[in-house]
């Protein structure tokens, strides 16, 4: 199903891993080196840099190239547009699996870029010379994007397959009447529940090796996702102007408290079952979370004034900070506040030259395989497995 | 982290026994690092303190009074500078690495705290008079001293910012700008002078050793400064546009050198979305010229240009890729 060469793709993960051990210091140069030319990678797969500008140009070349035909076809054009579409979609796929297939490309921004490009003028082509309904589009959307990721492993694609599942399973209930309208944010906790736990499982199939990377974005998502179904502010605001409810400023939903039940429960779950499971991603999603409950709370219940909370908060943070680093400065429980990779330890300066480094500085990445890993915008929180 | 992998490579003779173990005992020992969750609730707890403690300031300024105001933002950059002072390694022209992570926090608040020091003295009671150059000058001084005597880029950052904005204001004076005379032509000018100050101090601390980290953050304020004032002559001075699209290609020509010589992939990706930046508005210039701008024939030319320029330029990055990397193993 997946277009890249299998065989490399699996010498990427091992690449990946042994890469990794090297950073944390635990094994020498010459067995990296060693390994990796036992398990060559054939991709042509440029410096992340590289893979930004190439991304931005064929995005360039593929819009004019549009307008090149919308030229040609003018005098009929809105009668022609959905087909002109659709044909373009055609041609940066062909394209798309031509430089897979011969030119090797994988993750260079030029496939990133047809890939995402295709996706949308089919979707344009199909969608926009009918009007179809919300549910319909979302079928669509659904049925393109898993396309997309099953066939490129591309995490994005991913998400978004994810995130247009969940749009069908709302817009169904929707169509379905007021009662089942009423329990839709059940429904969708449920389905990111049984997304997470199903991705979970799926992850440990050796089938599904190529998209470890999909997999881990879409645990992430359905988090989110849980999150979001069961939030307040959420469920209040959508089925306020969504249902036509006419809430008064002030006024609560049914099962109201339920609601706030999960909006401030759930993060506090996340966060310390990640610690419980050692699961760096539950903590991070759960961290973010917490954010979140502040926010709904705020906007509906003025407890202090902004100031004042932000003061507090400040040093309640700055408090509980401070403690965890001291605590944990030697290794308890199998936590430790010291950096484990080397490559990072050794760079003991602050955070702006930190992050300076990570996004600028020349000569720190070399060698293209580093880079493979983190599709556009996946590369922060999916780092850790 | 998972052992099967490395006993594998290790079966397969490519992993020492001593690797092994080492990993082994990484995994059944399973440490975990909170480290950048840490660092990311102290940054947000100093964000949230100080912005809450900014707006109770400023709310109350009528019951606490400017002085008691001034007197506190001078005590707290007396208190962090002295910290500083007494905690700092010893000056070296090499990298000097920070002796804790509060220390870098303190520092930056310290000079955060004397710019606003200086702008709330010039604000409330105008001590500088109508000399605002001075009154970015002063901070500049101060900043640039305290990158280089406690080597800090974040510092070294907010003084070739405050560098920036003391040119702008010493070359346009404060009335002009609000009589909105805007003097497209010295501000354009100054941003190249400026561009090339940069550029000339990268140089300098790397050929004279000095603070040679710092080289990488001259460089780049210098080379999205002088690209961006570069374009804007080409917009702004149309007359002799094509002049100026020739000094456009005479820094690309230096940064794309810079760019092999360094092997930095950043600097070679901006070099080329400027430089296609000017050569496409140079090309739209010219055929502008050629006939009237709806006619059809042009927006056919244009189109194509854009479609066969992009695609040269994705070969020019692919090739020269291939170029830095065949350069890396040497």
């Amino acid at each position: 199903m997946i277009a890249y060469n299998h065989a490399w793709l699996k010498n990427l993960l091992i690449r990946q891993d042994v890469d990794n051990a090297f950073d944390e210091g635990y094994i020498t140069k010459a067995e990296q080196d060693t390994i990796h030319k036992k398990y060559p990678v054939g991709f042509y797969t440029p410096n992340i840099f590289i893979r930004i500008g190439l991304f931005i140009l064929t995005l360039i070349i593929m819009l004019f190239s549009f307008g090149l035909m919308v030229m040609v076809f003018l005098s009929s054009v809105e009668r022609v547009l959905g087909g002109l579409s659709i044909f373009f979609a055609i041609v940066a796929y062909l394209l798309l699996e031509y430089m897979v297939k011969t030119k090797k490309h994988y993750r260079s921004g030029v496939d990133d870029a047809l890939l995402w490009g295709s996706a949308f003028a089919l979707f344009a082509g199909i969608s926009f010379p009918n009007s179809f309904s919300d549910l319909t589009n979302w079928i669509i959307i659904f049925i393109i994007t898993l396309y997309g990721s099953l066939r490129f492993a591309d995490r994005l694609m991913a998400v978004a397959a994810d995130i247009s599942l969940l749009g069908i399973l709302f817009y169904a209930c929707v169509e379905c009447g007021s009662t089942v309208k009423a329990i839709a944010p059940f429904i969708l906790m449920g389905a990111s529940m049984i997304i997470y736990f199903g991705v979970k499982k799926l992850k440990l199939q050796e089938t599904t090796l190529h998209y470890l990377g999909c997999l881990e974005m879409i645990s992430i998502t359905s988090l989110i996702s849980f999150y979001a179904a069961g939030n307040y502010y959420v469920v209040r605001e959508l089925s306020n102007s969504m249902f036509h409810l006419n809430l008064q400023p002030g006024a609560s939903i049914p099962f109201g408290w339920l609601f706030w039940l999960f909006t401030i429960i759930t993060p506090i779950i996340y966060i310390s079952r990640g610690i419980h499971k050692k699961d760096a991603v539950m903590i991070r999603v759960g961290l973010l979370l917490v954010v979140a409950i502040v926010f709904t709370i705020r906007y509906y219940h003025s407890i202090l004034p902004i100031e004042t909370m932000m003061t507090f908060g400040g040093i309640i943070l700055l408090t509980v900070g401070y403690i965890l680093m001291k605590y944990l400065h030697e290794p308890k429980y199998g936590f430790t506040y010291k950096q484990i990779s080397k490559k990072h330890a050794l760079d003991k300066l602050n955070i702006e030259s930190l992050v300076l480094a990570e996004t600028f500085a020349p000569g720190i990445e070399h060698g293209g395989t580093k880079f493979g890993g983190g599709s556009f915008g996946g590369g922060g929180t999916s780092a850790d497995y | 982290m998972d052992d099967t992998l490395f006993t594998k490579l290790h079966e397969e003779g490519v992993l020492s026994e001593g690797s092994l173990l080492k990993i082994k005992a990484r995994v059944s020992g399973n440490l975990f690092s909170l480290h950048w969750e840490i660092k990311t609730l102290l940054y947000l707890g100093v964000l949230l303190l100080s912005g809450g403690l900014g707006i109770l300031v400023y709310k109350n300024i009528d019951s606490i009074g400017h002085q008691a105001i001034l007197l506190f933002i001078a005590l707290v950059c007396i208190g962090c500078f002295y910290y500083c002072l007494k905690h700092k390694a010893p000056f070296s022209t090499q990298r000097v690495l920070s002796p804790n992570v509060v220390f870098d926090y303190l520092l930056l608040l310290g000079c955060l705290s004397f710019i606003i020091f200086i702008g709330y003295l010039q604000y409330q009671y105008t001590v500088f008079g109508n000399r605002y150059g001075l009154a970015t000058f002063i901070p500049m001084v101060l900043l640039f001293i305290s990158a280089y005597y406690f080597d800090h880029l974040g510092v070294l950052s907010m003084a070739i910012t405050n560098l920036a904005a003391w040119m702008g204001i010493t070359v346009t004076p404060l009335e002009i700008l609000k009589a909105n005379g805007f003097n497209n032509t010295t501000i354009i000018l100054t941003g190249l002078l400026l561009g090339a100050l940069l550029i000339s101090a990268s140089l300098f601390s790397k050929k004279r050793d000095l603070k040679k980290h710092f080289e990488f953050t001259y460089n780049n304020f210098g080379m999205q400064i002088i690209f961006i004032s570069c374009l804007a002559a080409l917009f702004e001075f149309e007359s002799i546009y094509l002049l100026g699209f020739l000094v456009l290609l005479g820094i690309s020509w230096y940064f794309y050198t810079k760019a092999l010589n360094d092997r930095s992939f950043y600097i070679l990706l901006v070099t080329t979305l400027y430089t296609y930046i000017g050569l496409s508005y140079v090309f739209i210039r010219l055929l502008d010229g050629l006939g009237s701008f709806f006619s059809e024939g042009v927006i056919y030319a244009g189109l194509i240009y854009f479609i066969a320029s992009g695609i040269g330029m994705v070969l020019f990055l692919i090739r020269t890729n291939k170029k830095m990397k065949a350069n890396d193993r040497i």
